[in-house]
């Protein structure tokens, strides 16, 4: 199992709410360019911890968001960067 | 200079909001939701940050219902162009402001039918005239205060007919928001605001906050263009606040209305509307002692905005304008204040009224010189 997930969402606005949620529960998260392998959007996705996936997925759920798709990756991400709100 | 036109743009503005927008320039500078340099994303936090701040306000729990435009008009033609089709029919009130009249009359060019409900000489809207013609219409775009009179509608009893009519309730609270209380608690599914006037941002903000549960597919965007998002598609993404906010976003504006709802918060809107109406009864009860002048405003202890619009027998309202402008170094507005339907139903067409504004920074030294200006004209 790979040690990292991608969550891609559909919009910028709902990649940024679901990132500050999560990390206001202690989630550790990044936010990274999509993989262009992944979509050929040109926005970014979240990085988050394996194990911490369920509860990424559950608290952007409080917001009313759900990602679009989650893939497996093995690293915190190319180019990874944290937004410091 | 005595700055007493804040219906029209809020002046001055608290430091909070010039150090917001000047920050965004100097240090942040790139567009929000593009590109994934840290400049973007602290762009793209400072809009969320406003969306958010503004979803609290308006009492909406999801942000995401929050969409930007350049003002309140571009979101009330959003709205009043992109939910109905020729055929449908509108309903509005006969103290509304060009930026819903306008498009109304575009949209009658174009098949839709138009209701004007009747106002009272205080613009007061009838309710039971309103309540007679609402059903089968398919919006209904309501004024919530007047920028002539400053009177303020009954939008609970409003949204009650109108869901019982099963109309949609588009709310223009151009110039209540930030003065009055209006939120989503009031039943509106559509509330359509700017940044620059009582929320204290500067122009070129403002936009629309739709109710929980509202379909938005149901309004067509005004403009498409690119989102940030779905970039491999040519057509505009359906989901929001995406659908509705095509090209760059004002993020120094976004930064300053930020600014601008957080110094509100902090003041308390309470304490506002309590500041307010002591600044703008000293000077409404000023005029009224003027022999020959009239007070354009609702009843005493009724809700109002805080504009004094005011009319001198046998005086040109822009003669008064100009002297005050001149003499006195007095900003005001004269004349019609783009709302020429507002004035015909309050009996000021066409010589329209002289409008004082005065903000929450307005001192009662202001006021007592404007009072002295306004005398010496009379005499």
């Amino acid at each position: 199992m790979s040690e990292y997930l991608y969550m891609i969402f559909k919009s910028m606005t709902h990649v940024l709410t679901a990132e500050r949620a999560a990390r206001k529960h202690g989630i550790q998260c990044r936010l990274v360019p999509i993989p262009r392998n992944l979509s050929t959007d040109c926005g970014m996705c979240v990085s988050v911890r394996a194990e911490d996936g369920d509860e990424f997925i559950r608290i952007a759920g409080e917001k009313g968001l759900s990602p679009e798709r989650v893939e497996e990756h093995a690293g915190p991400g190319p180019g990874a960067r944290c937004y410091s709100s | 200079m005595i700055y007493l036109d804040n219906a029209s743009t809020s002046w001055p503005k608290p430091d909070s909001v010039v150090e917001a927008v000047s920050g965004y320039i100097r240090n942040v500078g790139a567009s929000p939701a593009r590109g994934n340099c840290t400049a973007a994303l602290e762009a793209m936090g400072v809009v969320l940050d406003c969306r958010e701040a503004i979803a609290e306000f308006f009492g909406s729990n999801n942000p995401m219902n929050v969409v930007f435009t350049h003002n309140v008009t571009w979101g009330i033609n959003t709205v009043l162009h992109g939910i109905t089709d020729p055929g449908d029919r509108v309903i509005t009130s006969t103290m509304e402001h060009n930026a819903v009249t306008r498009p109304l009359s575009d949209l009658r060019s174009r098949g839709v039918e138009v209701i004007y409900c009747p106002c009272d000489r205080l613009g007061v809207l009838d309710l039971e005239a309103f309540e007679k013609k609402a059903a089968g219409c398919r919006i209904a775009v309501i004024n919530h205060g007047s920028n002539v009179t400053g009177t303020v509608q009954d939008i609970p009893a409003i949204s009650r007919i109108c869901r019982e009519a099963g109309t949609v309730l588009m709310v223009d609270a151009a110039q209540s928001a930030g003065i009055v209380p209006v939120g989503m608690d009031s039943g509106a599914d559509i509330i359509a605001f700017t940044g620059h006037k009582g929320l204290l941002g500067v122009p070129g903000t403002g936009g629309l906050v739709f109710a929980d549960g509202f379909d938005t597919s149901t309004v067509r965007p005004l403009a498409q263009g690119g989102t940030g998002s779905l970039s491999e598609e040519t057509r505009q993404p359906d989901f929001m606040p995406d659908r509705f906010e095509a090209g760059t976003m004002n993020g120094p504006g976004l930064a300053g209305l930020l600014a601008g709802v957080r110094y509100l918060n902090d003041l308390g809107l309470d304490a506002v509307y309590q500041r307010k109406m002591k600044i703008a009864g000293t000077l409404a009860r000023g005029i009224m002692e003027i022999p020959g002048a009239r007070v354009f405003k609702p009843e005493w202890g009724q809700l109002w905005t805080a504009v004094v619009s005011f009319t001198l027998k046998n005086s040109c309202t822009a003669s008064v304008a100009h002297y005050l402008a001149v003499e006195h170094d007095i900003c005001c507005r004269h004349g019609f204040h783009c709302a020429s339907c507002a004035h015909r139903t309050i009996g000021t067409f066409p010589g329209g009224t002289v409008r004082l504004s005065p903000g929450i920074f307005t001192t009662i030294e202001e006021i007592e010189k404007t009072l002295d200006a306004v005398r010496s004209y009379s005499e």
